[in-house]
């Protein structure tokens, strides 16, 4: 469940804190600049064994950025087709490599180090576990058709097996709902979730990554568009 | 659905931001301790839903659920879509933290008219049918809308991605409310109380 001991290099607080600055940076920007391309390399150096599934992931979300850069390029609007795909482009791995390896509950606890609203925090790990739960769901009834030899096609048992199975998902998350209440109450929950502070030491990569990535945002040098 | 990072000019991204952020500070003052399981569940299934791929000639589509998700929770759907959405974000790519905003605003306010129709009183079967198809085509249907509409505020250079992406959503709203219908028949044949508890709920503001 917890992620975080599998991608040691960056502490999911920082990953959190790092994806607003950059792509709340590089998204303002009208003119990118070589330097921004720094926390990408140290990045990629950090996920090397990462990368191919990386740039795959990558690949399939190009689609939408693809038609409005296909349709820039159309109208023979070049300079922004060419800035709105790498920003996109630049925003997205940077994304994509600082998560990898991190799951829901790295987030959640990234919420909770922040000491965000205890509310907010108390959801994101609510969340996290259902999340867990639900995917396990998933993959069994998948299990299941497999083994009964379904195979979804354009048509209405098709449909209408999918909608039995969406069905079930929200009866058990609604009467799981109601368990995880009673469960809170016998608990004791009074607004707050705790967990173990020992996950989230700061590493040496981490403090390396926020340098380079602040350092890039500050250097305005090498226009590369 | 979702908008990626670095498509869009400052002024939609924090627009979006603003008004997206007053709705879910809003629904959070009013959210009490014994929402928060349901709220996070159906976040969760608002979250997986993009897993289920429903075949549609020699593609395939994702579900969106937020019609069902909201017709559940009302204006806490904000917050469900607000989890959601940032995990999808920063887990998959999808969307993005700059994009959260706006892609919140397309998706979970339509979500408020699929509460308001399941709110809606029905006597007869056909009428339920409608009303849950419905539930499921509107939202999805103002939300493609939605989308498409910010892309084109964004600059003449995105109009014809904006036409591209609203008629790419035409085969996806007709799924999505098949599938709600189906999908709330099975759960009133299954689990009819779930969906009695609105009803009681509609008696009770009635009188």
């Amino acid at each position: 469940m917890d992620q975080t001991q599998t991608s040691p290099h960056i502490t999911p607080t920082t990953a959190l804190l790092l994806a607003l600055l950059y792509s709340s940076s590089v998204a303002l920007q009208e003119h990118l600049y070589t330097p921004m391309l720094l926390p990408l390399l140290l990045l990629g150096w950090f996920q090397k064994e990462s990368l191919l599934s990386i740039f795959k992931r990558l690949f399939f979300l190009n689609t939408l950025i693809a038609i409005v850069v296909l349709s820039m390029l159309w109208q023979k609007n070049y300079d922004l087709a060419l800035l709105v795909f790498l920003r996109s482009n630049f925003i997205l791995m940077f994304i994509l490599m600082l998560f990898q390896g991190k799951d829901e509950f790295a987030i959640a606890i990234a919420m909770h180090r922040l000491r965000l609203p205890h509310k907010l925090t108390s959801i994101f790990f609510f969340t996290a576990k259902s999340i867990f739960l639900i995917k396990r769901e998933f993959s069994l009834f998948k299990n299941t058709l497999h083994v009964r030899g379904f195979t979804p096609k354009t048509n209405i048992l098709t449909y209408k097996t999918m909608a039995g199975f969406v069905g079930i998902l929200f009866i058990k998350a609604l009467e799981r709902s109601v368990l995880l209440q009673k469960a809170m109450q016998l608990r004791g929950y009074c607004g707050e979730v705790y967990t173990l502070e020992e996950h989230q030491a700061f590493t040496k990569q981490d403090t390396l990554l926020a340098l380079i990535t602040i350092l890039s945002l500050l250097w305005r040098q090498g226009a590369l568009i | 659905m979702h908008l990626s990072e670095g498509l869009l000019r400052p002024e939609i991204l924090i627009g979006g931001a603003v008004v997206s952020a007053f709705f879910t500070l809003y629904a959070f003052k009013t959210l009490k301790d014994e929402d928060i399981p349901k709220t996070a569940v159906l976040s969760a299934l608002f979250f997986l839903a993009s897993f289920i791929h429903v075949p549609i000639g020699p593609t395939s589509v994702h579900l969106v659920l937020g019609g069902i998700v909201g017709a559940m929770l009302g204006l806490r759907a904000f917050i469900a879509i607000f989890v959601a959405l940032l995990l999808q974000g920063v887990l998959f790519g999808f969307g993005g933290l700059t994009t959260l905003g706006i892609n919140l605003f397309n998706l979970a306010t339509p979500t408020l008219i699929g509460y308001w129709l399941f709110m809606l009183p029905t006597h007869k079967r056909w009428q339920k049918d409608i009303l849950w198809f419905l539930i499921g085509f509107i939202p999805l249907a103002l939300s493609a809308f939605l989308l498409s509409l910010t892309l084109a505020l964004n600059g003449d250079a995105f109009m014809d991605a904006a036409k591209i992406a609203l008629v790419a959503h035409l085969p996806l709203m007709f799924i999505e409310g098949a599938m709600t219908l189906l999908a709330l028949r099975f759960i009133e044949k299954v689990a009819p109380t779930l969906l009695y508890q609105k009803e009681q709920h509609v008696s009770r503001m009635a009188a």
